[in-house]
């Protein structure tokens, strides 16, 4: 598990880091989201022991990671700025990696390469943004550390090659222990693959929780009930998050299970109720508004 | 995997990286460097085979080829190859994502930091062993391999190393203190040569604006070693030329290596110790400490401001304050706003941190006051009478000789650079009164103008203070006092002794010949004196030149001046001479001038008029010009012989044209021509010294001065 206790980092006047609290746990894909400049590189950085934090500590499986070379072992970190040997290739990186990483595995990293259908002898400078953060990925993945840690790793990849590495990545935590953070401006590009989200704003952790029980515990609704006066207990019952009325018809966005809201709707005899999915986004401003800020202005 | 294989893996890749940094080390090392060790071996090989040298001499200079020779080659490619390979090694820390790359790593810094180290090690050392392997095996090839250069190369090997070791440290300070590839390219030569320029750009304020001003010899150079790790490193093997070529090891240079690897250590640990406190998010500015940007803009840009205002100052025509203080501002301004260009890269901020602007000019205008208006007080320096043990003097009119490579002082010999200090070393007087009353008088005189001065005597002079303290200073004397004061001096039991090197010995070397000079020119000269003329020569002119008093050097008693040389043993197998010029011989010194006579050396007393054939008698602007005697057959002189024997009674040695000083305008020259040689001798006389009856005839043909 990566424990982050309390960590501040600043450089010079600007406070990137403030007093960030999380854990990431095994077996997990936790997506680390938050606007341009919100502190997720120099969260990430922190937390490979790039950066020592002014004060606070990240705890690698227990142990203090900065300038600790055992438990870097165990971390692998994909940098936005990704930085490769002049003249290297996938070969030769792959060489470099493995003699850094006790658990590189190159035969992975081939078949991988074949896969994507790349050149391992071609040099990596001739290759597009694209080809390149393939390579880092695979890389990141063969390097068969225990954690990876991806700085907007899949800007650049196109949307097929984008799922195709989310899938490879779902399969390495469903294989070994193995967690990964992702870090991205965008909640539609972390949905599909993070079981754990976090939020960060102005170098604070705005928000941290589970996917799935962020999605069990709040659902929309859509229902059309006759009675106006039904209408108005019906939203007095429920845990009304938000609602809109267009016409007849109404959008309730409420907490609480799928079987206590539709229950409670039931009971108000409407002539129509759906149950809508919701997406991250939609979860996020809803949670968010509750805390008071506006999503919009949190990520873009 | 251990520490050890990732080290070697390490600096195994790390030669892939910079394999171009072997190339060029292979290339200068084993190539250029001993083709021209082979070249000018050939050429001394040459030499040796037709017998112009010894295969010993040639020997000797192939030791020096293959080491410290003056081209410096293994100097400049020890201190290239360290600049390079540490700018190239650490050139990661300048960039965000090469830092973010590395310092992910499951590696220790300290590791990153000792694979450089010893990759660049290896990438300098093992080709400059091979390279001198090559200059051995040319050297056996010409017979000019022994056991000396087998241990010479060795030892040569060694000290660039360590020079090697030295420069890359430096290189790597730079690289650690800042975070910028320009910044540190620039820093790396500032850390290696800061010290010497402060220390000499003091020295030359010094003898701008304090007139005692002393130039101290050997220990300020050593203080300007000291701390400048670029000058330490030329003056070793300045030092370790000069003994190669045969000459004495200079003093402090065991020190020097000393100071060369206590240095090298120093900056190991104080890089190691910077590179763990690094801020990594640092890369990207220009320094990666704070306190260090202010530290190095103070440094570095009042040296350069107070170095401008000098220059100005010293070219300009009328070299007052204004061009000084001017050159200062303008040294300011420029130089500041460089260096804040180099580190922001953007003209606009260049002004905006004026805090340390104004802190900057403030320093430099405060240490340009400083030597400007003395304000410790330099000139003004002047310790009580009870405070001082003992003192010495040294002017050139005290005593004449001169041309001293040594000086003899109850065996002993003082070289060091500085002739005054040299003379001002080695003695001192317990009775130093009359010395302290010049010293007093010079003090006195300080603020004397330029045309003030021209009229005093310049006199060096030591205090050596009770508290151990000495102190060395110049001053300017009324002519009067001098000559009193050193009047006194030489009554003095022991001063002439201390003054004049003859009293004195030096092992390994002889007297060998004798050169006079008198009344009209040289007047005899006598090589390689036997044992028993030494003696005889040596005992009597001691006895009579010790009692030598100060009037009589530039009296009428002066009957000319005696030039000794000498030659030794340097020790090494070579010879050595120098001549001391100067030694007064005195009309009464009969007992020596007897001996000199029968070595051929004869000192007239008086021009005999038969053996002049013209007298010319010029004025102090060469305009007026009389030939006293006829220029054509058959016409008549324009003096008697009478009146021209009388010209010639008045004329001494010291009226020799070469040693007359001072004011001159009242003065005329006259030039003696011979029977057989054609020109004899120049003479400089005050006009009132000529005859009577000449000058009226001189002044009815129209001659005036």
């Amino acid at each position: 598990m990566i424990e982050i206790n309390g960590v501040n980092k600043s450089f010079q006047d600007v406070k990137a880091l403030d007093n960030v609290i999380a854990a990431i746990r095994e077996n997990s894909i936790f997506g680390l989201v938050g606007t341009n400049g919100a502190g997720k590189s120099t969260l990430l950085r922190t937390m490979c022991g790039v950066l020592q934090p002014d004060s606070g500590m990240v705890m690698v499986d227990g142990e203090n990671i900065y300038e600790n070379p055992r438990m870097k072992e165990r971390v692998c970190f994909l940098s936005d700025g990704a930085y490769f040997f002049p003249g290297a290739t996938a070969e030769t990186m792959a060489d470099y990696y493995g003699m850094m990483y006790p658990k590189f595995d190159k035969i992975r990293f081939y078949d991988l390469i074949n896969q994507f259908r790349l050149r391992p002898d071609r040099k990596i400078s001739t290759l597009s943004k694209g080809m390149k953060r393939q390579v880092l990925i695979l890389l990141g993945i063969s390097s068969g550390t225990k954690y990876l840690l991806c700085d907007e790793t899949f800007d650049g990849l196109d949307p097929v090659m984008r799922q195709a590495m989310k899938s490879i990545l779902a399969a390495e935590t469903g294989s070994r222990e193995f967690a990964a953070v992702i870090a991205s401006h965008s909640l539609r590009e972390l949905e599909d693959i993070c079981d754990h989200i976090g939020l960060l704003h102005q170098g604070g952790i705005l928000l941290s929780k589970d996917l799935e029980d962020m999605k069990f515990h709040i659902h929309k609704v859509q229902c059309v009930i006759q009675n106006g006066e039904m209408e108005r207990e019906l939203l007095s019952e429920l845990n009304v998050v938000r609602y809109e009325k267009r016409g007849s018809l109404l959008t309730i966005v409420a907490r609480g299970t799928r079987q206590e809201i539709l229950m409670s709707i039931e009971r108000k005899r409407p002539i129509f109720s759906e149950v809508i999915p919701l997406t991250l986004e939609e979860i996020f401003i809803s949670e968010t508004e509750v805390a008071g800020y506006d999503i919009k202005e949190l990520i873009g | 995997m251990t520490s050890k294989s990732l080290l070697v893996k390490l600096i195994r890749d790390d030669f892939k990286k910079r394999n171009w940094l072997i190339i060029l080390s292979v290339l200068v090392l084993c190539l250029v460097i001993p083709g021209f060790v082979l070249n000018e071996v050939q050429s001394e090989a040459d030499l040796v085979t037709n017998g112009s040298v010894s295969l010993e001499a040639g020997r000797q200079v192939y030791r020096y080829l293959i080491s410290f020779s003056s081209q410096r080659f293994y100097l400049y490619a020890a201190g290239g190859f360290g600049f390079l390979a540490a700018i190239s090694g650490f050139s990661y820390l300048h960039s965000r994502s090469k830092l973010d790359f590395y310092h992910s790593l499951p590696v220790k810094r300290e590791i990153w930091y000792l694979v450089q180290y010893l990759s660049g090690l290896a990438m300098f050392g093992i080709p400059l062993l091979a390279g001198m392997g090559v200059n051995l095996s040319i050297g056996a090839i010409y017979h000019f391999l022994d056991l000396s250069g087998v241990l010479t190369a060795l030892w040569a090997v060694l000290v660039y190393l360590f020079l090697y070791l030295l420069a890359f440290s430096v290189s790597t300070l730079a690289a650690m203190l800042t975070g910028r590839l320009l910044v540190s390219v620039l820093l790396a030569p500032v850390l290696a040569f800061y010290g010497v320029g402060a220390v000499f750009l003091c020295k030359a304020f010094q003898q701008t604006f304090f007139s005692t001003y002393f130039e101290l010899g050997s220990s300020e150079i050593n203080l300007a070693v000291c701390f400048s790790p670029g000058y330490l490193a030329i003056q070793y093997v300045e030092g370790m030329q000069q003994m190669l070529r045969g000459g004495d090891a200079p003093d402090f240079l065991w020190v020097y290596f000393l100071a060369i690897v206590a240095e090298t250590l120093l900056f190991i640990f104080l890089g190691l110790g910077l590179y763990r406190r690094r801020k990594t998010e640092a890369a990207g500015n220009p320094v990666v400490f704070p306190r260090v940007t202010a530290v190095l803009k103070l440094f570095v840009v009042t040296l350069a401001a107070l170095g401008a205002g000098l220059y100005i100052k010293k070219f300009s025509y009328t070299q007052s304050d204004l061009w000084f203080f001017g050159g200062l501002a303008l040294g300011v301004v420029v130089a500041y706003a460089l260096l804040e260009f180099v580190f922001q890269g953007d003209l606009r901020a260049v002004w905006k941190p004026r805090g340390q602007f104004a802190a900057v000019a403030v320093l430099s205008f405060a240490i340009a006051c400083l030597f400007r208006f003395d304000w410790f007080g330099y000139d003004s320096y002047f310790p009580a009478i009870e405070q001082v043990d003992s003192m010495s003097v040294q002017s050139s009119r005290m005593s004449e000789v001169y041309n001293q490579t040594y000086l003899y002082s109850d065996n002993t010999s003082i070289a060091t650079s500085s002739q005054e200090q040299m003379i001002l070393d080695s003695y001192q007087m317990n009775e130093f009164e009359p010395i302290y009353a010049m010293a007093e008088n010079g003090v006195g005189n300080v603020h004397g103008s330029l045309e003030e001065n021209l009229e005093k005597t310049q006199v060096s002079v030591k205090f050596n203070l009770k508290n151990g303290n000495q102190v060395y200073r110049s001053y300017y004397v009324d002519n009067g006092l001098f000559g009193e004061k050193t009047e006194e001096l030489f009554e003095m039991d022991g001063f002439v002794e201390v003054l004049y090197p003859i009293f004195g010995e030096k092992e390994g070397e002889s007297l060998v010949s004798l050169e006079g000079s008198g009344l009209l020119g040289e007047a005899g000269y006598h090589e390689l004196l036997s044992d028993a003329e030494k003696e005889e020569f040596l005992s009597c002119y001691r006895e009579e030149l010790s009692t030598l008093r100060y009037s009589e050097i530039h009296s009428s008693d002066l009957l000319g001046s005696l030039t000794l040389t000498y030659e030794g043993e340097d020790g090494k197998g070579g010879y050595y001479g120098h001549s001391d010029v100067g030694y007064p011989i005195l009309k009464r010194f009969t007992k020596t001038i007897a001996v000199l006579e029968k070595l051929g050396i004869v000192f007239p007393e008086q021009i005999d008029a038969e053996d002049v054939t013209d007298i010319v008698i010029m004025d102090g602007y060469g305009e007026n010009e009389i030939h006293l005697m006829a220029q054509e057959a058959g016409k008549p002189d324009l003096v008697t012989e009478q009146e021209k024997q009388e010209l010639l009674d008045i004329l001494e040695y010291q009226d020799n044209v070469s040693l007359v000083m001072g004011d001159t305008s009242s003065h005329v020259y006259l030039t003696l021509y011979g029977k057989e040689n054609g020109y004899l001798q120049d003479f400089c006389i005050e006009y009132a010294r000529i005859p009577a009856e000449i000058r009226t005839f001189l002044e009815e043909r129209g001659f005036s001065i």
